[in-house]
């Protein structure tokens, strides 16, 4: 009996050693840090020259790289400045994905006196993924010319955003 | 576990195996050697995302749940993030709470040497105690990032430590 007693002491001390169990493991953790995107404007959207027709009209400038010019009313198109669309290149990280956007649908020229409104128009492939090099963007838009618009040299502002997705 | 008490403990099977049923308390003993195996493995890294650097320091703190919250003027694009996911297992039937010890920090290295500091460990508030019938729980690890200002870009990457430990 006093021989079972021992072996009893000795078998609670194993199970109290046996009692704490412990193990680990290597957690990993990865961060990608993205070079900032970058966007600039080398080239103004521009739609030349104008002589306002008997009545409003519209005239276009498609947002891509030839920035073709048309008007749906009786202004004339006449030779002056050439139209353009704007233009706008974006650098960032390779591999990455972004979007282009206008901050705002229309914008404001004016001669200093009077103005006319210009309906901003996105070009192809707003949302991209960065190829390596930089990344071309174009905008366009629709000028409205009123019948009895003041000659003048009309001149504005309009913000294009950019953001990874 | 001392070499004296494995001896001890081989006595002690072999004296249950002479007596028979005579000692029903120490049936406790010999189920006991089957139960505190504890195991860990990571399902899933902790994964801070795409970031941009901002002009000042910055930090991108994913929670054990899944959220991500940005604090300076660090910019982080909606692209995949999450908290590290862990598989706790305890084996055998016995007490089905453990134990967590995470460190303090660690350091993620990216390109050229640059680094960038991770702290703020947090676990899943509740893990603690695995199912008692699967006994399996699924430990969520967050953890705050720090990004220095113009912080290299590129891809950075480190582990850290993590220990579960059974017992009462």
């Amino acid at each position: 009996m006093i021989r079972r007693i021992a072996l009893l002491t000795a078998g609670m001390l194993l199970v109290s050693g046996l009692a704490f169990a412990q193990a680990s493991a290597t957690g990993t953790a990865t961060a990608n840090i993205l070079e900032a995107l970058a966007i600039s404007s080398d080239r103004s959207l521009v739609f030349g020259s104008i002589v306002p027709g008997t009545a409003s009209s519209d005239v276009v400038v498609t947002a891509d790289a030839t920035g073709d010019r048309s008007t749906t009313g009786t202004a004339l198109l006449v030779t002056g400045a050439t139209p353009t669309a704007a233009r706008f290149n974006v650098t960032g990280t390779s591999g990455a994905g972004y979007t282009v956007a206008l901050a705002a649908p229309t914008t404001t020229i004016t001669n200093g006196t009077v103005n006319m409104t210009v309906t901003l128009t996105m070009g192809a492939n707003p949302t991209r993924t960065l190829a390596g090099a930089t990344e071309v963007h174009y905008v366009g838009g629709t000028l409205t010319v009123p019948s009895a618009q003041a000659t003048g040299t009309y001149t504005g502002s309009f913000t294009v955003n950019a953001n990874y997705n | 576990m001392t070499s004296r008490n494995l001896i001890a403990a081989i006595f002690l099977v072999a004296a249950n195996a002479l007596s028979g049923a005579g000692f029903p308390e120490e049936k406790g003993f010999v189920t006991g050697f089957a139960v505190d195996g504890i195991e860990i493995s990571q399902n899933q890294p902790l994964t801070f995302g795409q970031i941009i650097a901002g002009w000042t320091a910055g930090t991108v703190t994913i929670t054990p749940e899944g959220l991500r919250a940005v604090s300076g003027v660090v910019q982080a694009p909606a692209a995949g993030f999450g908290p590290s996911m862990f598989t706790v297992t305890i084996t055998g039937n016995g007490n089905p709470n453990y134990t967590i010890t995470m460190p303090p920090s660690t350091t993620l290295n990216g390109p050229g040497g640059a680094s960038m500091l991770v702290d703020s460990f947090q676990r899943t508030a509740t893990a603690g105690k695995v199912d008692p019938r699967t006994r399996e729980e699924t430990l969520n690890v967050g953890a705050t990032l720090h990004i220095k200002a113009g912080q290299t870009a590129g891809a950075y990457s480190g582990t850290y430590p993590i220990t579960v430990h059974t017992g009462n």
